[in-house]
C-alpha cells in the first residue's frame, strides 16, 4: 500500500478517531501531497453537504398512530 | 404502510392488564408508557432525518420510522433494558431500512424528488436544491453495507467504535467500509455534479 493510500483511507474518518502516529503521519504527507490535501478538503466538504440534507418528521397521523399504541395511563 | 394497531388490542385484552389489584404490573405499563413517550420525544426528528438519507424517500423514512418506534414500544412491554436507547433505535431503523432495500432491490430506492410507490407526491420538493440532489443520488448510489456506516459516521456523528457497535461489525470494518463509502460517494457526486 503507497502512502497516498493509506492516508486516504484514514482521511475516511474524523481527527478525533485517528491514533496519535496516525495523525502526526496524515500531517506529514499533507504537507507534501497536494491531491491528498485536496481530498482531505472534499471530504470535509461532502460531510457537509451530507449533514445538511434537509431533515423529517413523522406525520401527524402517524404521531397519532404512534401514541394510540399503548393504553395511556397503564391499565384500563 | 398502515400502523399495525394489533399491539394495543393484545395489551388491553391481557386480563392480567386489566386487573386493578395488580398494582405492579399496572405501575410497570405507566413506565413503559413514560419511557416510549421519552422516546419519541427525543428521537423521532433524529430518527426520521436518518432515514430519510438512507432511503431517499421520505415517505418510506416515515413508515420505517413508525415501525421503529413500534418495535420499541414492543421491546419495552417485554422488559427490555437498554443501556444506549439511542443506539438501539438506529441499529433497529438500520436493520429495517437495509431489509427494506433487500425488499425493494428491483425497484431501486426511489429518490426523493420522484412520487412514491403509493402515489403520495413529497412535499419537500421545492425546497429540495440541486445540490442536495446531487448528494442524495450520491448516498442512494452506495449499497446499504457502506451507505448504512456512512451516514452513522458523518450525518449522526457516531464513532468507528460506536458504528461498529450499533451494526455489529468489527471496528476495522467499520474504517474500510468508510474508506470505500467516501470514495464512491466522491466519484459520483462529482461526476454529476462537478
Amino acid at each position: 500500500m503507497n502512502k497516498c493510500t493509506a492516508v486516504r483511507d484514514l482521511l475516511a474518518l474524523r481527527p478525533d478517531d485517528w491514533e496519535a502516529d496516525e495523525r502526526i503521519r496524515i500531517e506529514e504527507h499533507l504537507e507534501t501531497c497536494a491531491d491528498c490535501a485536496a481530498l482531505a478538503g472534499i471530504n470535509v466538504e461532502q460531510d457537509r453537504l451530507m449533514v445538511d440534507l434537509p431533515g423529517l418528521r413523522l406525520t401527524p397521523m402517524q404521531r397519532e398512530q404512534l401514541h394510540g399504541a399503548y393504553p395511556k395511563g397503564g391499565a384500563t | 404502510m398502515m400502523f399495525h394497531i394489533e399491539n394495543r388490542s393484545e395489551i388491553v385484552t391481557k386480563p392480567w392488564l386489566r386487573s386493578s389489584y395488580n398494582i405492579e404490573k399496572r405501575d410497570c405499563i405507566i413506565k413503559t408508557d413514560d419511557a416510549f413517550e421519552t422516546l419519541i420525544r427525543r428521537y423521532e426528528q433524529p430518527i426520521c432525518s436518518y432515514l430519510v438519507r438512507l432511503t431517499g424517500d421520505s415517505a418510506r423514512a416515515q413508515d420505517l420510522a413508525q415501525e421503529t418506534f413500534l418495535r420499541a414500544y414492543q421491546a419495552l412491554c417485554k422488559g427490555e433494558q437498554w443501556e444506549n436507547p439511542r443506539a438501539w433505535l438506529y441499529r433497529v431503523a438500520s436493520r429495517l431500512a437495509t431489509d427494506d432495500y433487500r425488499r425493494r432491490r428491483l425497484l431501486r430506492w426511489l429518490p426523493l424528488w420522484s412520487i412514491d410507490s403509493e402515489g403520495r407526491t413529497d412535499e419537500t420538493v421545492e425546497d429540495t436544491t440541486a445540490e442536495q440532489m446531487a448528494v442524495r443520488a450520491a448516498l442512494a448510489d452506495l449499497a446499504p453495507k457502506y451507505r448504512v456506516p456512512l451516514v452513522l459516521y458523518v450525518c449522526e456523528g457516531y464513532s468507528v467504535a460506536e458504528v461498529a457497535k450499533i451494526l455489529g461489525i468489527s471496528v476495522s470494518a467499520v474504517k474500510m467500509r468508510l474508506s470505500r463509502a467516501r470514495k464512491r460517494f466522491r466519484q459520483f457526486y462529482q461526476g454529476e455534479h462537478g
